[in-house]
């Protein structure tokens, strides 16, 4: 079995650029990602996409202008969780010798869309009912703050958090700080989420990795996947526990086994936090404290920049925005950049491990379709 | 192999007031919504939900200035199978673990449907 190395990261800004074109931003991602690397376009024998909200063809879209060999294109859909899904087929081509050098991408652009939530399949019957991504979050939260007394203020205490992570990272334009009494007086989405409390509605973005078996050409150290893990939904029509995270600590359970280390390894994590509730859902789901200390968690501030083991300091999703094919993607660029000492002001100290954590959902009886995770290290 | 689309409603009127059907296939748990499509000659046992369940969570939707807000729940029923639908309610939403009924409803399209309501 060979062992793939990310040689070469890239990502653009991320915000609102109704000018261009997922395809574009992603060919700059791309383009990022092979000089990082020191590899040629021609070096590259497949191509992994990972695009949840575009047109058929995201892939051969994005490459056609870029003039690729022809080689393969993989476009992969798994909702928020794309971008890494992509990945892990790609580490899978990788090690068995497939390939030597394949690069992985991941974009979407929600300003084509209009703004407003996700859109969801209106085949489907809780959509179709009004459910929308933000109200299913909020019914965990409500739950959540029923069963462990959470408060409002914990709640958008995720939020100023994370939008102090934001505003150190130079790619996330759409970031800025807001307090914790702006977040709750900011207009009611989804109680008892509030506006401040989602990721932006209309955010662009792509990210690219150039991933290797050859020894690396990279301007940076090159990073090993200790672990790479994609699992899905179970179907799920019995009264379940909502605010336990069934998916995320499954994957997890893997991903940790896989890579031979546990949470208390970890130096940083970016999870998937398209809402305020779910960074704390996952801290539980991850094994970052135990079941109903979510809260107490973060007000140690252990999950803070400069805390014991910070969670997005990229700013996550709702500081960052969440182009969901990119998402997966970004946050492998984050930790890569970290492990390698190059986060700038939002460094985290002596960053040894990292785990990316994303998910995908939006289809009744299966809460969460897909989710992967990724674990890191020099 | 034949694919049949079951055309039975997902909720129906009783002496005890109205209640959601549920399917329930050869050794699966029951499930709502209904299964929509069987195959072949499956067996599709129904089972009724309610007329009351127990409200496990819910949320009110704030769609918009020019649109109403609404109420979403996701209900417990005693046979162990969990509703979501709408959620009515008059000036304040009912509280975790009510006991809701299930009600006669139109979605905004027109359909008839099922809400839940204390």
């Amino acid at each position: 079995m060979k062992q793939p190395l990310i040689t070469g990261v890239g990502i653009t800004d991320f915000g609102r650029f109704p000018e261009l074109t997922e395809e574009a931003m992603a060919q700059a991602a791309i383009l990022d990602a092979l000089a990082d690397a020191g590899t040629q376009l021609s070096e590259v024998q497949a191509f992994y996409c990972g695009n949840a909200l575009g047109a058929m063809l995201p892939g051969q879209r994005t490459l056609r202008e870029l003039h690729v060999n022809g080689g393969a294109v993989y476009n992969v859909d798994n909702a928020c969780s794309s971008g890494a899904t992509a990945l892990n087929l790609a580490l899978q081509a990788l090690k068995v010798g497939q390939y030597d050098t394949v690069v992985v991408f991941g974009m979407d652009h929600l300003s084509s869309l209009g703004g407003g939530p996700l859109p969801l399949s209106q085949k489907d019957w809780n959509n179709r009912r009004g459910m929308i991504m933000p109200a299913l979050y909020a019914m965990r939260a409500r739950r959540y703050m029923h069963d462990h007394g959470l408060t409002l203020e914990t709640l958008a205490d995720i939020s100023v958090k994370n939008r102090k992570h934001g505003v150190l990272n130079p790619i996330a334009t759409f970031a800025k700080l807001a307090s914790r009494e702006e977040i709750l007086a900011s207009r009611p989405v989804a109680e008892p989420l509030t506006l401040l409390q989602c990721c932006p509605a209309v955010v662009d973005g792509a990210a690219a990795l150039v991933l290797s078996t050859k020894p690396s050409k990279g301007v940076a150290t090159p990073v090993r996947v200790l672990a790479s893990v994609v699992q899905s939904g179970l179907f799920e029509t019995s009264p379940v526990d909502m605010t336990e995270a069934e998916i995320t600590a499954r994957a997890a359970r893997l991903a940790y086994e896989q890579a031979g280390i546990g949470p208390q390894d970890l130096s940083l994590l970016e999870v998937h936090d398209a809402f305020t509730i779910s960074e704390l859902l996952y801290y539980e789901a991850l094994g970052l404290c135990s079941r109903g200390d979510a809260a107490i968690l973060l007000q140690s501030g252990a999950t803070t920049l400069g805390g014991r083991v910070p969670v997005n300091p990229s700013g996550g999703l709702i500081a960052k925005g969440h182009p969901p094919g990119a998402t997966g993607v970004a946050q492998v660029v984050e930790v890569c950049e970290q492990l390698q000492g190059r986060a700038g002001a939002r460094q985290v100290h002596a960053a040894r491990i990292g785990l990316t954590q994303v998910t995908g959902g939006g289809i009744w009886g299966v809460d969460h379709a897909a989710c992967s995770i990724n674990i890191l290290s020099l | 192999m034949k694919i049949i689309k079951r055309t039975e409603s997902p909720f129906r009127d009783t002496p005890g007031g109205m209640v959601l059907v549920a399917t329930r296939m050869a050794s699966q748990p029951p499930q709502f919504p209904p299964i929509e499509f069987v195959h072949d000659d499956q067996k599709v046992e129904e089972v009724e939900l309610g007329p009351t369940g127990s409200l496990y969570s819910f949320t009110i939707v704030h769609p918009g200035k020019e649109k109403q807000p609404y109420g979403l729940a996701m209900v417990d029923f005693a046979p162990g199978v969990r509703a979501f639908g709408r959620l009515l309610f008059g000036n304040q939403p009912p509280a975790i673990a009510s006991r809701l009924r299930v009600v006669p409803f139109t979605l905004p399209d027109g359909t008839p449907d099922y809400a839940f309501q204390e």
